[in-house]
C-alpha cells in the first residue's frame, strides 16, 4: 500500500502531472532560463528545496490555518523560504545567484509550489507531501534541464558551459533567442503530449485486447 | 453568542496570520546574520569574475583623473579599480562602432604584472550601443589580438588586420579604441611603464603647466617637421596649442607649443620670426631649447640661412599716412627677404571696432611674398576677410605700388590689412634706400 | 527627457515584459483565448504594476533600505501586492461595478503573476557600487530609477504586457479555428505563435 501510494506520487510528480509539459505551470523560469543548462539545473534545485519545505511546513500546519487567511499563509512561508534560498545561494554560490538574476524571487509566484500548497499539501500528511514536493520539483527541474540542454547546444554549441566547438562554426542562434524559447516549449510540449497519447492508446488496445 | 464567536473567529484568523509573519520574519533575521555577505566582499566576487585574483584597494582613487581619462580621443576610461596585487582594472568605452561617430563598446580590462612587462591580462566586454553585428566578435578573437600583449606596444597601436573582424568592422574599431583607451591611462596617468611618447608627455606637461594633452596619431606635420611625438593640448577648455616634441629622454627633449591655427611647423620660418618678436614666453614657442631646434631645422633645410633685425624701427616704425599703425620689429634673413611684424588699431568702420590686428609681412625680390596673420581682434569680419582673399589680394605686388583695394564686407578690416602691408612695403623702401 | 523616452520604447518593445523578459507568461497563455478578456487581463495588470511601484519603490528605499532589512524586501512586496489587489477588488466592486466587470474577475490571478513582482524587483534602486557591478555583467536590465519614473516604468511596462497579450489573442482567435494536428492543440500552437511574435519584436532588442 504504501509503495503503491509512493509510486504514485513519483509517477504523477514526474510523469503524469509533469509541472511544465503537462500543467504548463511556471512557464517564465522555463522559457527565461534555458539558454543555459547549468543554471536550469539551479533553478530546478532551487524551485525543490522551497516546494519539498513549503509543502511540509503547510501541511503541517494545515489545520491551524483557518480558510479565510489561506492564501496570505501560504505566500508569506513561500516568501520565507525563497529568501532563504537567495540569501544561501548568494552566500555560497553567487555564480549561480547573479546567473537566475531575477527569476530567483520570482519564485514565490511560481504558480507550481502555490499550486502544490494548495491543491496537494494543505490536505495531506506530512510525509506525501515531502514526497510530493520532491517528486514536482524533479519534474520540473527534468524538464527545464532537457529543455535547458537543447537549447544551449543548438543555440550556443555547448553542453553545460563546456564549449563543444567554435559556435560560430556551427550553431543556430535562433535557439538562444527568445523566439527560439517559445518554439522550443511549444515543440517540447507537442512532444510529450504526443509520447503519453501514444502510450496511453497502447495501454488502452492492450486493455481491450485482455 | 454568534457575533462574539465570529468576533472570536476573526480575531484567531488575524493572529494566526500575525505569528505566521513574526516567526518567519524572525527566522529571515536570524538567517540573514548567519549569511550576511557585506558589499565588500559582493564587490570583490563581482570583479573576481573579471579578474579572479580581484581584491579591492580602496587606497587609490577610483574615479579617473579627468585629464587623462580621454587620451587616445576616441573612449573614455569611467573607472579604475586596483587590485592588492598591484593589477587594475579599467573600465573603458571606445567609440567609432558606428559610421555616424556614434556606437560604443563598453569593457573591463585587466592589466597587470611586473614592470616593464605590464600586459593586458584580460578583456571582457559588458556593453555596446548600436553594434549588433559585435557577436560575430567572439572572446578568443579578442583574446588572440589583446591578451598577453605588453601596453607598451599596444598604446601605439595602428588598426590592421589582426585587429579586425569580418563583418563587424566598426565594432573592432570601437573594441580597439576603449582598450587604448585604457591602456592610453595605465601609461600616463598610472605610469605603470614608460614609454618614448608618455615621456614626451610628460616633458611638455612639465613645461605646459596646467594644459592637458592629446596625441595625434600619423600627423602629416609630424613627419614633414621630423618631430618625434605631436600633441594637441587645452587648458581650461580654450587654450588650443600645438606641441611638437623632438628628440627623446636620453638627448633631452625640445619642445615647441604653438598656439594652435596660428602657424604649423611646415613655416618653420614663422614660427621662428615670431616667437623672437613676441618672446618665447608668450605660448608661441615654449623653450629657448625648442626655438634653437626650430633654427637649427631651418639650417638644416637652408644652411646658409641666418636671420637677423633689420632696419632701425625708431626711425621707420610709423607714417603719417597710415594711422593707428606701427611695426613691432623686423627681420633680414641672408637672402635679402624681409620679414615684418606689425599691428594696426584701425579698420574702425562705421559702428564697428574690429581691435587690434597683428600681422607678419613677408617681403622678397622688391615685393610682397606673403602674410601670416599672428592675431587679430576676434571681430567676425576679420574671420571672414582672414586668411584668404583680402591680404591675399596684395600678395606679388611691387613695394612701391601699393594700392588701397576695397574688399566688400569686409571694408574695415581691409583698412588694417592695407595698413600694415602699406606701412611694411614703406619700411622695406625706407631701409633698402 | 531621453531617458523617458528610452523607458517608454523599451518598456513597450525592446524590453517588453512577455516576449522579452518572459515575465507573467502564465496570464499571457491563460487568458489569451479572447480579445476582450485578454484587453481585462491587461489593463488589471497595468493597473496593478502602477500601484504596485508607486508603493513599493518607496517602501523599499526609504524604510527597508535605511532600516537594513533588504532581505525582506521579497516577503514585504509580495505581501503588499496582494494586500493591493484585495483592496483594489473591493473599491472597484463598491465604486465602479461596470470597470470591476470588465476587469475585476482578473485581478485575484494577478496576485501571482511574475509581471508584478518582476517590476516591483526591477525598479527598486540597486545603487550600491557592488550591485552594479554585478549587474553589468547580467543584462543592463536594471537601471536607476527615481519615485516619478517607477511609476512611469510602472505604466509603460504594464501596457506593454497588454500590447502583447491582446495581439495574441487576436491571432489565437483565428489560429484555435483551423484544424492542427492533435498534439500541437492548445499551449503547443499558442506557444509557436508567441515564437513569431518574439521574433517580431527581436527586432527592438536591435535598435534599443
Amino acid at each position: 500500500m504504501k509503495l503503491k501510494r509512493f509510486k504514485e506520487i513519483a509517477l504523477d510528480g514526474v510523469v503524469r502531472q509533469n509541472p511544465t509539459f503537462k500543467l504548463v505551470l511556471g512557464t517564465c523560469p522555463t522559457l527565461g532560463l534555458t539558454t543555459a543548462a547549468i543554471s536550469c539545473l539551479g533553478m530546478g534545485a532551487a524551485v525543490t528545496f522551497v516546494l519539498i519545505c513549503s509543502n511540509v511546513i503547510i501541511s503541517l500546519l494545515r489545520n491551524i490555518i483557518p480558510d479565510k487567511v489561506r492564501i496570505p499563509s501560504f505566500i508569506v512561508i513561500i516568501a520565507t523560504f525563497v529568501t532563504l534560498t537567495r540569501m544561501v545561494m548568494e552566500a555560497y554560490l553567487p555564480d549561480l545567484y547573479s546567473s537566475l538574476g531575477i527569476f530567483l524571487p520570482l519564485i514565490v509566484v511560481n504558480c507550481i509550489i502555490l499550486g502544490r500548497a494548495e491543491s496537494f499539501a494543505s490536505h495531506n500528511p506530512v510525509g506525501e507531501s515531502a514526497l510530493d514536493g520532491l517528486f514536482m520539483g524533479l519534474g520540473f527541474t527534468v524538464a527545464i534541464t532537457l529543455m535547458g540542454i537543447v537549447r544551449e547546444f543548438l543555440g550556443n554549441a555547448s553542453f553545460m558551459g563546456i564549449e563543444l566547438w567554435d559556435k560560430n562554426v556551427f550553431s543556430i542562434g535562433f535557439f538562444s533567442t527568445s523566439a527560439g524559447a517559445f518554439l522550443t516549449y511549444g515543440l517540447f510540449i507537442a512532444g510529450f503530449t504526443a509520447i503519453q497519447n501514444a502510450i496511453e492508446r497502447k495501454a488502452q488496445a492492450k486493455a481491450l485486447k485482455a | 453568542m454568534s457575533k462574539s464567536s465570529s468576533f472570536v473567529t476573526s480575531l484567531k484568523t488575524i493572529s494566526v496570520l500575525l505569528i505566521i509573519c513574526i516567526v518567519c520574519g524572525a527566522l529571515l533575521a536570524l538567517c540573514n546574520d548567519l549569511f550576511y555577505i557585506d558589499e565588500e566582499t559582493k564587490f570583490n566576487r563581482a570583479m573576481q569574475k573579471v579578474y579572479p585574483e580581484f581584491e579591492r584597494d580602496t587606497s587609490v582613487s577610483e574615479t579617473p583623473l579627468a585629464e587623462f581619462k580621454d587620451l587616445a580621443g576616441a573612449g573614455s576610461v569611467s573607472k579604475v579599480y586596483r587590485s592588492k596585487d598591484g593589477a587594475y582594472i579599467l573600465e573603458a568605452t571606445g567609440v567609432g562602432g558606428y559610421p555616424d561617430g556614434s556606437g560604443t563598446v563598453t569593457m573591463y580590462v585587466v592589466v597587470g604584472g611586473e614592470t616593464p612587462n605590464v600586459e593586458i591580462k584580460s578583456v571582457l566586454i559588458t556593453g555596446n550601443t548600436k553594434q549588433s553585428w559585435i557577436a560575430n566578435i567572439t572572446q578568443k578573437n579578442i583574446d588572440k589580438a589583446y591578451v598577453g600583449k605588453n601596453i607598451k606596444d599596444v598604446a601605439s597601436l595602428q588598426m590592421g588586420n589582426d585587429y579586425k573582424w569580418g563583418g563587424a568592422t566598426m565594432a573592432s574599431t570601437a573594441i580597439m579604441n576603449a582598450i587604448k583607451s585604457a591602456v592610453n591611462y595605465c601609461v600616463t596617468a598610472l605610469k605603470l611603464v614608460s614609454t618614448p611618447e608618455s615621456e614626451a608627455r610628460d616633458a611638455a606637461v612639465a613645461l605646459l603647466e596646467g594644459y592637458t594633452l592629446t596625441t595625434v596619431v600619423d600627423d602629416a606635420y609630424t613627419t614633414a617637421v621630423g618631430a618625434n611625438f605631436y600633441f594637441t593640448g587645452t587648458k581650461d577648455g580654450a587654450d588650443d596649442v600645438d606641441v611638437y616634441v623632438f628628440g627623446d629622454k636620453e638627448s633631452g627633449h625640445q619642445i615647441v607649443a604653438l598656439k594652435a591655427g596660428l602657424t604649423h611647423a611646415d613655416r618653420m620660418l614663422d614660427t621662428a620670426i615670431v616667437a623672437k618678436s613676441e618672446g618665447i614666453d608668450n605660448a608661441l614657442v615654449q623653450s629657448a631649447q625648442g626655438l634653437s631646434h626650430i633654427e637649427s631645422q631651418i639650417r638644416a633645410l637652408a644652411p646658409s640661412f641666418t636671420y637677423d633685425v633689420a632696419g632701425d624701427l625708431s626711425q621707420y616704425a610709423t607714417h603719417s599716412d597710415f594711422a593707428d599703425t606701427q611695426i613691432t620689429s623686423a627681420y633680414v634673413c641672408n637672402d635679402g627677404t624681409l620679414a615684418i611684424v606689425a599691428e594696426s588699431t584701425v579698420g574702425v568702420f562705421e559702428d564697428y571696432t574690429p581691435g587690434k590686428l597683428t600681422m607678419m609681412v613677408v617681403i622678397a625680390n622688391g615685393k610682397i611674398s606673403g602674410f601670416k596673420v599672428i592675431s587679430y581682434g576676434g571681430h567676425s569680419y576679420f574671420d571672414g576677410s582672414i586668411g584668404n582673399k583680402n591680404p591675399q589680394l596684395y600678395v606679388g605686388s611691387a613695394i612701391d605700388a601699393i594700392e588701397y583695394v576695397k574688399v566688400s564686407g569686409a571694408t574695415g578690416s581691409g583698412v588694417a590689412y592695407y595698413n600694415i602691408i602699406a606701412l611694411s612695403a614703406y619700411y622695406a623702401r625706407s631701409i633698402s634706400a | 527627457m531621453s531617458g523617458i523616452l528610452s523607458i517608454i520604447i523599451a518598456a513597450l518593445f525592446s524590453q517588453n515584459f512577455i516576449l522579452v523578459k518572459f515575465l507573467g507568461i502564465c496570464p499571457f497563455l491563460g487568458v489569451s483565448k479572447k480579445v476582450d478578456s485578454a484587453l481585462g487581463m491587461g489593463l488589471a495588470v497595468t493597473a496593478v504594476m502602477v500601484i504596485t511601484c508607486v508603493v513599493t519603490y518607496p517602501i523599499y528605499t526609504f524604510i527597508l533600505l535605511p532600516l537594513g532589512l533588504e532581505y525582506m524586501e521579497i516577503l514585504v512586496f509580495i505581501l503588499v501586492i496582494a494586500a493591493l489587489v484585495q483592496m483594489l477588488e473591493m473599491l472597484l466592486k463598491k465604486f465602479s461595478p461596470g470597470l470591476y466587470s470588465a476587469m475585476g474577475v482578473y485581478l485575484p490571478l494577478v496576485t501571482t503573476n511574475c509581471a508584478i513582482l518582476g517590476i516591483a524587483e526591477s525598479v527598486i534602486a540597486k545603487a550600491t557600487s557592488a550591485e552594479s557591478a554585478g549587474f553589468i555583467l547580467k543584462d543592463g536590465f536594471f537601471m536607476q530609477y527615481s519615485m516619478g519614473t517607477a511609476a512611469l516604468a510602472g505604466l509603460f511596462y504594464g501596457l506593454g504586457f497588454t500590447l502583447a497579450i491582446v495581439l495574441l489573442a487576436g491571432i489565437r482567435q483565428k489560429v484555435d479555428k483551423l484544424n492542427i494536428a492533435k498534439p500541437l492543440r492548445g499551449f503547443p500552437i499558442t506557444m509557436i505563435v508567441a515564437c513569431f511574435m518574439a521574433m517580431a519584436f527581436y527586432v527592438f532588442t536591435l535598435i534599443g
